[in-house]
Formats: C-alpha cells, structure tokens, sequence
C-alpha cells in the first residue's frame, strides 16, 4: 500500500535518514520503533509532506505519488498527527477537528451544523464529549493529543501515520485510539504508529519496524520478538531490561527540606499536604487531572500564592521566580510550552536560568551538554533542530546546572525514548544522590517504577480526585500496584 | 437575572466590546462639552471624515489576523486619491475610474502579497519598503494637490441612501466581504494560518492563498478609502493618507485584533476608527489651544486603553 523506496534526508551536517526502505501492506498496522533522532518521525514527516527528502521516492498502492506538501499527501489518502500537534487554541473544538475536512454547504460556505455533528460524535467516540464547547486553551495536555488523533481520524484517509500520539496520554486513552485504531484497519486501512511504550506496540501493532541511526534495523511480526529483543536492535547491542536495583522496605525519610501543608487541588475542593526529605524521589502517579501536576506546579509558584517551609524557615512562594531563587527547578513536559526558547541556539537554551534568572555567570557549555549526553553538533545551532529527546536533555540540563534543591517534574520525559528516558532516570537519580530532591508526575506507571528503583529514598504517591489515596514504598512499587490504587474500587475502599 | 448575566459574560467575551464602549463612553462625554454633538448633521459629517480611515482599518486588520501586517495602506489610499483625480481630469467617465483605482489598489496589495507569503519577505519590512514606493508613486502622479472629482461622487458621498448617510456604503461593502468570506471554510484557515502558519500548514491549509488574499483584500480596502476620501474632499493630495496607516492599525489593536494574529474580528476595528475619529473631532471643537491639541488626544487615547485594558482583565484570564 505504502512503499517508500531509499530515502535518504540530511540536516546540515546531521543524516537524519539513510537509504531507508519501508513497505507496508494495506489492513496493517506497523509499529515504528527507535531512539530519540533515529528518524522515526522524519520519516512520516516525508511521507506526510512536511519533509522533502534528498533522495528517494514514494509509492502507493504501487503508484509513484509527487508528496511535496501535507496537501498533496492528503489528496494522495495520506494523514499524519504531529509530534507538535496542530491544534490552535484561536479556534473552537469544532473547527479544530473539522479543518482539514470542514463541511461545506451551497460549495463555498462552512456548514456548521453538520461540522458539529461530526464532531460530537467523533468526541464522544474519543470520551470528549464533555468538551464540545470548551475552549481550546483550557484543554488538560491529553485531551490535547485525543484532539489531534481526531482530527486526523475524521480525514478517513487510508493512510494515517500516529507521531507519539500516546506519549501524553493515559492508560484509558490509550485503550480508546486502540480501539479506534482497531476499527481503522477493520475498514482496510493501513497505520503507521510511532511509540516509546513497548506495551502498546504490542497490543496494537501487527508488525515493527525498528530504526536505529536513520537506517531500518529491519521489520519484524510483532509475535517474533520479545521486548528485551527488539531493544537489542534498537540500540544496536545487547539491552537487558529491568535494570531496576531491587530495594528493600525502608521509611528512611531523612531531614524534611519542604513542607507544604496545604497544596490546593481547586478542581475537587480539596488540599494535599507533603513533606520532602533532602534527597527524596517521590514519584506522583494517577488517573488524568486527579491533581497530580497541580502539585508540582503549585509548589513552583504557577497556580498563585502557596505557604511552605524550607529548611525549616517559613516562605510564601508567589510566583515562578521566588521558587527559583529558593532553588527549585520545575521541568515540563511540554517543551513547547514551556520549555524551549524556540529560534535560539543550545547554548543559550542551556544557559537561560543561570544567566537570567541567577545571574550567575554560566559553567562550560560543551561540558554539561557532554554529562547529559546530548547529540549535537554544534553549541550555536538552533535547539528546535535537535530531536524532542534531546531538546529535552539540554531543558535538563539547564537546571541540573543550577544545583537545584528540589526538582519539580511535570512528566518530563514525554515523547522520550526508552534509552533516553533511563539516562535522563539516572542523571536525576544522580542529582538526589547529590543532595537534591525530586517530585515528579508521570503518566506512564512503569516508567515511575524504574525511577524510584534508583534510589532507597523513595515512595509513590498515588493521587485520586485530589487526595492522597495511598503511598508506595520500596518493593511495594510495582505498576501493578500503582495501576490497582489509581483505579477507584467499586466499593469506595482504597488500600 | 441569570440570563442577564449569561448576556454580559458573553457580551465581555466579544473582543469588539472595549471599542464599542470607549465610542460610546467618548460620545457622551463629547455631548456636555459641544453642544450639537448628538445632532444628525454632526454625526454625518463626523461619520464621512471617518469612512477612509474605517475602510483602511478594515484591510489592515484581516491581514493582522492573518499574522502579518501591513503599513502601506495609507500611502495606496494616496496612490488611489491622486489616481482617481487625474483620470477624472483626463475626461474618463467616473465609473470606469472607479473601477481602475480599485484594480490599481489591488495590484498594490497583490505586489505585497506576493513579496510576503511567496517569496516570505518580512511583512514589516516589506510594506514599509512599498509605502514609501507607494508614496514616490503618488507624488510622481500628481506633485501638487489640485483637481477636482465628478458632482455626482461628491453628491453621492454626502446624500443618503436609504435613510442612512451614504458614506457608510463604503466601508459596509468591504464589511459584508470579510463577513462572507469569514462564513466560507476559508475564513478559519485564515484564523489558523495567522495563528501558526507551521500548525496551519500541516493542517492542509493554503497559508501562501490565505496571505495573498489578506493582502489583496487590504489593498481593495485602500481602494475603497481612496473613492471615500476624494468623494468627500473633491481633490488630490499625493500625502493624504500618510497618517492612516498607523491610525488603522492602532485602532485594529483598539478594536481586539491580537497583534500576533489569529484572534479579533473586524467589527472592533470599526468602532476603534470611530474612537479614534471622535478623539480628534472633540479635541478640535474644544477650543483648545493648537498647541496643546495632539496633548489632548494622546491623553484620552492612553486613558481610553487603560480603561479598555482593565475591561478586558475583568473579563477573565485572557487566553494567550
């Protein structure tokens, strides 16, 4: 159906793709799987129309197809989400979905009764109905993503190509684009799913592609190789998995460092108190907008004034900039947002709390970005060409070099690959071992499983319309237990 | 009661309604000072010295949502007086110079489309360069002010047409053409497209057309503010419009039109120029002293966004 024949793409001086070939069948559903600038999503870029490679050309359905633009992809039945997403807070909920296939009636005009039918329906297939007139910008960051998968969903393209579509996602929506996926290649559709998650590779694809340095390490059934396998092949050596150092019960603690007594979740009406110790992981874990991200970014002074002690002396925190000068660091997972300075070079990106908000003259560049092992070329290159992962290293680092004493993470490591993701795991783990201390939220349990592994001085915290419904410590970290405790019980009784 | 607050709520959230009430708010204010100000005759004149500048904001605003802008307008309405009075004076027949000023001002705004969202050029940049081509062009045409227009444009301009003055006619044609085209699929692929023209591109959308159309349609305002203000003036001056461009801008952003694109609607640009109008007309009838006049105005300019600002506040936590 799609046949992409050695393409090869460079970037300045970086091969981003090296005569790659790819065939996938109509009905199937292939999982691309690869690092942080393996080319997974230059890739799709190419065949979605946004990126022109150097060499190479497309076929489909055994027809050579001229993709120069997304409108040309989209007349040859070609759709793809991006890893950006293209939803724009300026439009409603209707428009946003509907833009690439508005209704028209009397040929010209918008039919807007008829968009908006779609569109109910579309949201109520994706659990949005709730959010038909809601305003683009009061969006939660997952329903974000559910948008931009219906969006490309409501094309019915016979070619639709998933960017990290799940990276901000939760268990029960994924369990939705499973679906609907399902359905997709029920009608004769062909998908191309990129994920860092190897579950969901599993449980939706038919067959994985693994990229490995902008060349295809080779594709695979997905019955024929386990997951430590294709991890093998994907860093090109032999990966064991579970690295996790088995840790035993322990309510070590430590001296507090910063106790919040009243961290306010408005959203239910309720408040969390929580005490760090100097050198604590507390890894923060839930169903979607049960108050997890609240807490960090309350403690940073973004949700207004918060009353806390550090180190014993009483502050109120008004704003972002007093947290920093009480040295907190608050990494977001929404590097566009709130991350990177677009149009600005690694250095500087790198540089930017020190030098603007501490005033502090900066350590060496090249020596940070050396510890964090960032893949680049050059300091005075623009950030926004480096890959998501490694633009979120260097959004690490620039906080790591401040020597934080509490590191506020709002799933930072979304749209990381699994490699990236334990280096970034290790280089925070470090930074405790160093006297910091880390909160940080994830939407993916495992993925504070592994974190908290690092460290003896660690729990989980378990949050359920905002309240604390239980703290893991030591072996009593599992997924299993952090997924059992953040689904409510029929009864009411949480352990 | 609730539905009475359900009304205001949807009322603070139009982008329209500082403008609307700092218009409404100078108009009273200007009724204690000058005692005619609410007579029909005043407010007919007011409103055609106003038109030109109410059609130019009406152009510069649809290219400021499609996330550019354009500064040249002001030196095209120029281009498009001094044209109109010399094809008059050469004995064309006033309807076809109608229809070459217009065709010329959408040349012009075609030449900065093209410059801007083909060849990408700064539209800053690029519209400050063609204002100052436009305004060469206007000199060259006619280097001392003069001439005279057709009886029937003027008589036209200041009678009335359907019981309204038809002044108005000139700035309600582009009007209802933004107000159509906004209906069609393209009016929210120019939103999009002025808001991220990356998120709009891969979205499928025509970023380069929309541009192009922004711009052609701002030079068609031009045009139309070229007609007004010779209908209204019955002469040429190659400098005419030197001060609207900024006027127009200015009261686009008055108005609710985000200078970053994307957001606000035309309407407000309407009631921004008649803010901005009614600013000048007070200050003159005040008996003010000239040298304290442009004082005057930037004063009450200044108060009028601050109270529009602390209006807009209230209304809820502005999207970004």
């Amino acid at each position: 159906m799609l046949h992409l024949e050695n393409v090869s793409k460079t970037y300045g001086h970086v091969r981003a793709l090296e005569d790659v070939s790819l065939t996938v069948n109509q009905g199937e559903i292939r999982g691309i799987l690869g690092g942080n600038g393996s080319g997974k999503s230059t890739l799709v870029k190419i065949a979605g129309g946004t990126v022109v490679p150097d060499t190479g050309s497309l076929h489909i359905a055994g027809r050579k197809a001229a993709i120069k633009s997304p409108r040309d992809a989209k007349r040859n039945g070609i759709v793809m989400t991006s890893q950006e997403l293209s939803v724009m807070p300026n439009l409603t909920v209707c428009e946003n979905l509907m833009l690439c296939r508005f209704p028209v009636r009397a040929g010209v005009f918008a039919d807007r009764r008829k968009a908006r039918q779609t569109c109910r329906e579309m949201l109520r297939d994706l659990g949005l109905e709730h959010r038909c007139d809601a305003a683009v910008g009061s969006l939660p960051k997952n329903e974000l993503y559910m948008l931009e998968f219906g969006k490309a969903l409501v094309q019915d393209s016979d070619i639709l190509m998933l960017d990290e579509i799940t990276s901000a996602l939760y268990s029960e929506n994924v369990d939705i684009v499973r679906k609907k996926l399902k359905e997709y290649k029920a009608k004769g559709k062909t998908v191309l799913f990129i994920s860092h998650r190897m579950d969901e590779l599993y449980s939706i694809c038919d067959s994985v592609t693994v990229m490995r340095n902008g060349e295809a390490a080779g594709t695979f059934g997905i019955d024929e190789k386990n997951e430590s396998e294709l991890l093998s092949l994907m860093v090109g050596g032999d990966y064991e998995l579970g690295g996790r150092i088995e840790s035993t019960l322990c309510e070590k603690g430590g001296r507090p460092i910063v106790k919040a007594d009243r961290i306010p979740i408005p959203r239910y009406g309720k408040s969390v108190s929580l005490e760090i110790a100097h050198g604590e992981i507390i890894g923060v874990a839930g169903l979607q907008g049960h108050g997890q991200a609240e807490i960090v970014r309350t403690l940073h002074g973004l949700l207004g004034d918060v009353d806390m002690n550090v180190e014993g002396i009483p502050v109120t925190i008004r704003n972002p900039r007093q947290a920093v000068e009480k040295g907190f660091a608050f990494i977001s997972g929404d590097r566009e947002g709130e991350g990177v300075f677009k149009e600005h070079s690694i250095a500087d990106n790198l540089v930017a709390v020190e030098d603007l908000v501490k005033r502090k003259r900066p350590g060496a560049v090249a020596d940070v970005l050396a510890a964090i092992k960032v893949k680049y070329a050059n300091i005075h290159q623009n950030l926004t060409s480096l890959s998501g992962g490694n633009q979120q290293k260097v959004i690490v680092g620039r906080w790591t070099s401040t020597n934080p004493l509490l590191i506020l993470a709002d799933d930072p490591t979304k749209g990381i690959d699994v490699l990236a993701r334990s280096e970034l795991h290790a280089l925070f783990a470090g930074m405790t071992k160093r006297g910091s201390s880390l909160v940080m939220v994830s939407s993916d349990e495992q993925e504070l499983v592994s974190l908290c592994g690092h460290s003896d001085n660690s729990r989980v915290i378990v949050l359920y319309e905002g309240a604390i419904v239980c703290t893991l410590r030591g072996a009593d970290i599992t997924r299993d237990n952090i997924v059992a405790a953040t689904i409510p019980q029929k009864n009411g009784a949480l352990s | 009661m609730n539905r009475a607050r359900l009304l205001l709520g949807s009322l603070r959230k139009m982008s329209a309604m500082p403008a609307i009430l700092l218009f409404f708010a100078l108009l009273v204010a200007n009724s204690f000072i000058m005692a005619n100000s609410l007579s029909r005759s005043f407010l007919v004149s007011y409103l055609n010295n106003t038109t030109p500048v109410m059609c130019i904001a009406i152009g510069t605003s649809v290219v400021i949502i499609c996330g550019e802008i354009d500064i040249s307008l002001g030196a095209m309405l120029s281009v498009g007086n001094v044209l109109l009075i010399k094809l008059l004076g050469a004995g064309v027949p006033y309807q076809a110079a109608v229809v070459l000023v217009l065709a010329a001002s959408m040349a012009m705004g075609l030449l900065n489309g093209f410059l801007i969202a083909a060849m990408r050029g700064s539209s800053l940049l690029t519209t400050f360069a063609t204002s100052t081509i436009y305004s060469g062009l206007a000199l060259l045409i006619m280097p001392v002010p003069g001439g005279s227009v057709a009886r029937e444009m003027s008589r036209f301009y200041n009678g009335s047409l359907l019981g309204l003055p038809a002044a108005a006619l000139f700035f309600m044609i582009p009007y209802a053409i933004w107000k159509i085209y906004k209906r069609t699929t393209h009016g929210m692929r120019l939103y999009a497209a002025g808001y991220d023209r990356n998120k709009a591109y891969v979205s499928g959308v025509n970023v380069t057309g929309e541009k192009i159309f922004a711009f052609v349609f701002a030079g068609f305002c031009a045009g139309m503010g070229a007609l007004a203000i010779t209908s209204s003036l019955g002469a040429g001056d190659a400098l005419i419009g030197a001060a609207m461009s900024m006027m127009a801008i200015s009261a686009a952003v008055i108005g609710g039109v985000s200078l970053s694109g994307g957001y606000g609607d035309v309407t407000g640009s309407l009631f921004g120029s008649l803010f901005l109008g009614l600013i000048t007309v007070s200050v003159l009838s005040s008996n003010v002293s000239p040298f304290v006049q442009q004082l005057a105005s930037g004063l009450i300019l200044l108060f009028g966004m601050l109270g529009a600002m602390a209006f807009g506040m209230k209304s809820g936590k502005k999207r970004n």
